[in-house]
């Protein structure tokens, strides 16, 4: 075992002699996990994280009741700024010097200065007050990774602006099939029609229906948070990525030390295969550990909450870490040079990691998706760590990833063993 | 010129016939970008533009009357659907909802991560929400009990809960406000009033108010467009994402070939050059062509596959880049020029080739993240501003640009072109300086 350990120790050395490694094993990861995290963040927590959020507004109607749905739309959330509308002398809008012109409006969404623009046309309070249906534009820069929440918002409003044109069309159709002579005239007709209207706006006004949209809390948590909803997914993600990087290594390391006999000569010392084996492989595990060590550390700093079954967390990492290190073994003997291994390595760690849901939660993707991104060890990983963060699981939750992870590694292992040759 | 051009073929035959680099060059981004492409597949075909489906949602309806039956009807199929039931409806395809009895399990079961979220109505719903002589609307939550760990899917969840529950206001409101209405003019109308008193005596009042809880009559919609104003068309990933990665590994191919040269200034091969007649700028100039024609070729070639790639998930043949061929290639070339520009720099920059790679490796990584091979940075401040410094970014815009039909693309490829150039030629001549051979 001494033998073992100081191979292993001599590797360890090795490898932190290259001023690279803590680039790799510390700067990356943690900018990386930071700044996913924060895209995880404002991702998912639906309403945005920032402080403004630019809306440029083209009122080319200017009436009452524009205003009024533009007042609504800001109320929506407290971080809309509806430009120009809200100018302020500290240029709240960022329009610097320039006067706000359509173009402006277009050049601004374009570099994504606001993030969208609402058009309300020429004639749009005339139109819905002679009951004709209107369309108001929206533009923006929102994608299927920024979800609408700006969108959402307009949504919502429109839906109960028009609520109150809805009731008013409807009512005095409801009205006039009642009693056909109730309206001398077409402008008797609209006055009724605009009473029901202001009547459903006053009604909805205070809110008949709301929503009350309660986020479970996490095990810690007195409060749930976009923290642990953004860095939560980021830092085991982004971890276990990591550790995939800072293992793999190791097949290229072994097939440049056979190339170079360094192996060979190994063999001669009164040393056995299996200490040698043994001591390189506890090497990269223990640079794995290291890894995930890190990221976690840095996770701890951000606020992230690992759930409350520290032994749990423990064995999810050591199973992945030591499935991790027999997968590079087992590579190691289907590959014959240092280029193949490092092409090879990238490969499986790039298509792994996304496939297993380290770069986003497999929520989002098909069902068929999650069934194929099982392959992956990084999934049972992710599965566990996600029991832990947030669902409060424990070492019975996340058993099953473990053991999942310990078959693979036991498959991978003898794999590797039974086919790998020193020279 | 022909000697520029046989060493530009010697760096284009070395690339294209070395397996591994094949393997990180085309298979790595291309395997990275269908992946990507298949996770948010629901863009694709018959998905219409449902981005995400068949969301675990419970339903509990506590509700004493029969407007909380809306929310369950419009969301969990029937036991007895017929497939063309199913495909009627939408939200039968987005969700799967189930209904639970009991508001505690229901929030347990979301705590535990069986459903994302649970949405749950009051039992006083029917009563607050709906309209009674005497008995005006009451406010009234609906609650969507959702699961931190599953942001997405509850964030849609809760937009479903208030686009119905808008909807039952809708119908409700205008019942009341017309009733509202027709007594105010009753009083004021005493005609009109008797006949009113008289219908709704007698029943013969039997208003129809079912229009107003269909969402098709309401008077004012949206019309999403592009941020160029077209009409909105649906979103490809495997454009934006899969451009991003054909620009994020070809950041590596670039620095990587340009590196080389360090490598070979490392090894020799590059003095035993010098030595034959052939002037020192040609060599470098061969050399950096090379890089730049392995640049185009790997991110055209990525184009075209990735072309492949969404015609099958889409099930037909599609070239997701847009209609104008002539454009696409010039994005192609200009994000190629500006890449090799940048690795041309970086390799006269550095002393070795160790240094190189360790650079070459954070900028190729950084102008990744930023220009969005891995998640988009729109919404993060702070990060969002340095988009601009990179090729990715507008190599990535230009590529977006296109695939949606707005041929606007000028800046971009004169932002490529003018890095592109200005790299490349400060890092010829910085390369040759420095050249202690």
């Amino acid at each position: 075992m001494t033998k073992t350990l100081q191979i292993a120790l001599n590797d360890l050395r090795l490898i932190f002699k290259d001023p690279s490694i803590w680039l790799n094993l510390v700067l990356i990861p943690i900018a990386l996990s930071y700044v996913v995290g924060l895209a995880s963040g404002s991702l998912n927590s639906g309403a945005p994280s920032t402080p403004t959020v630019l809306i440029d507004v083209i009122d080319g109607d200017n009436s009452a009741l524009s205003a009024a749905f533009l007042t609504d739309v800001r109320d929506a959330y407290p971080g809309f700024v509806l430009c120009p509308l809200d100018q302020t002398d500290a240029d709240v809008c960022a329009f610097g010097d320039e006067a706000f012109t359509p173009q402006l409006a277009q050049t601004r969404l374009e570099d994504k200065i606001a993030l969208a623009m609402i058009e309300i046309p020429a004639g749009f309070e005339s139109q819905i007050n002679a009951g004709e249906n209107v369309s108001l534009i929206y533009r923006s820069n929102e994608t299927a990774a920024a979800p609408g929440y700006i969108l959402q918002a307009v949504q919502s409003v429109t839906q109960r602006l028009g609520g109150a044109l809805t009731a008013a069309r409807v009512g005095t159709d409801v009205a006039s099939t009642f009693d056909p002579v109730a309206f001398g005239d077409a402008d008797q007709q609209a006055a009724f029609g605009a009473d029901v209207r202001e009547r459903a706006a006053e009604i909805w006004a205070a809110n008949p229906i709301s929503v009350d949209y309660v986020v479970s809390r996490t095990v810690e948590e007195s409060q749930p948070s976009t923290t642990q909803a953004g860095f939560g997914q980021s830092i085991p993600g982004m971890a276990s990525m990591y550790v995939m990087f800072a293992i793999f290594p190791a097949v290229a390391g072994f097939i440049l030390e056979r190339k170079q006999w360094t192996l060979q000569r190994l063999v001669t010392m009164p040393l056995s295969r299996a200490q040698i084996l043994g001591g390189k492989l506890i090497a990269r595990f223990v640079v794995g550990m290291i890894q995930y060590t890190v990221v976690f550390a840095f996770g701890l700093l951000l606020g992230v909450r690992y759930g409350n079954d520290v032994l749990a967390l423990v064995l999810l990492m050591l199973s992945f870490v030591l499935c991790i290190t027999a997968l590079t073994l087992a590579i190691t003997t289907l590959l014959k040079n240092a280029a193949q291994a490092n092409g090879i390595t990238l490969f499986l760690s790039l298509t792994l990691a996304p496939l297993g849901g380290a770069w986003w939660a497999l929520e989002i993707v098909p069902s068929w998706m999650r069934t194929i991104g099982h392959i992956s060890p990084v999934a049972w990983v992710m599965d566990g760590y996600r029991s832990l963060l947030f669902y409060g699981g424990s070492l019975s939750t996340v058993m099953p990833s473990i053991l999942v992870l310990l078959a693979m590694t036991a498959v991978f292992f003898a794999f590797g063993v039974a086919r790998f040759k020193f020279d | 010129m022909t000697k520029i051009l046989t060493i530009a073929w010697k760096e284009l035959y070395t690339t294209y016939t070395d397996r591994s680099l094949l393997l990180i060059m085309i298979v790595t981004p291309l395997a990275l970008a269908t992946i990507i492409g298949s996770a948010f597949s629901g863009f694709f075909g018959s998905g219409g533009d449902l981005p995400i489906r068949d969301i675990d949602v419970a339903i509990v309806n506590l509700d004493q009357g029969s407007s909380g039956d809306i929310f369950v009807n419009v969301l969990v199929p029937p036991a007895d659907a017929s497939p063309e039931t199913l495909l009627d409806n939408p939200l039968y395809e987005l969700t799967n909802a189930v209904e639970l009895g009991d508001a505690d399990a229901a929030r347990a079961a979301v705590d535990e991560g069986t459903y994302p979220a649970a949405i749950i109505i009051p039992a006083d719903f029917s009563e607050k929400v709906s309209y009674g002589q005497n008995d005006p609307i009451q406010p009234v939550s609906v609650e969507v009990y959702a699961s931190s760990a599953s942001p997405v899917s509850a964030s849609v969840i809760r937009t479903l809960a208030e686009s119905i529950a808008n909807q039952i206001a809708t119908g409700n409101v205008t019942v009341q406000a017309t009733i509202d209405a027709m007594i105010a003019r009753a009083q004021t109308d005493p005609a009109f009033g008797l006949r009113f008193l008289s219908a709704s005596n007698n029943d013969a009042f039997n208003p129809d108010f079912t229009p107003a809880f269909d969402p098709a009559n309401n008077p004012l919609t949206i019309e999403q467009q592009t941020v160029t104003g077209e009409s909105a068309i649906t979103f490809n990933p495997l454009v934006v994402f899969g451009s991003a990665q054909a620009v994020f590994f070809m950041m590596f191919t670039a620095l990587g070939g340009a590196n080389s040269l360090l490598e070979e200034r490392r090894d020799g091969t590059f003095q035993r050059q010098i030595v034959t007649p052939t002037p020192r700028i040609v060599l470098l100039l061969g050399k950096f062509l090379g890089v730049f024609l392995n640049c185009v070729i790997q991110v055209a070639f990525l184009c075209l596959a990735l072309t492949v790639v969404g015609s099958l998930l889409e099930g037909r043949i599609n070239f997701i880049w847009g209609n104008n061929l002539f454009l696409v290639a010039l994005v192609v070339i200009t994000v190629a020029l500006a890449s090799s520009g940048i690795g041309t720099i970086v390799a006269a920059l550095v002393k070795t080739p160790e240094q190189g790679n360790i650079i070459g490796g954070v900028i190729s990584l950084a102008f990744g993240v930023l220009g969005g091979a891995f998640f988009s940075v729109d919404g993060i401040p702070g990060i969002r501003e340095f988009r601009v410094i990179t090729p990715n970014y507008w190599g990535v815009d230009a590529f977006t640009k296109l695939a949606q039909g707005d041929q606007n693309i000028g800046l971009n490829l004169l932002v490529m072109v003018g890095i592109g150039v200005v790299f490349f030629a400060l890092g010829v001549i910085i390369f040759n300086r420095r050249l202690n051979v």
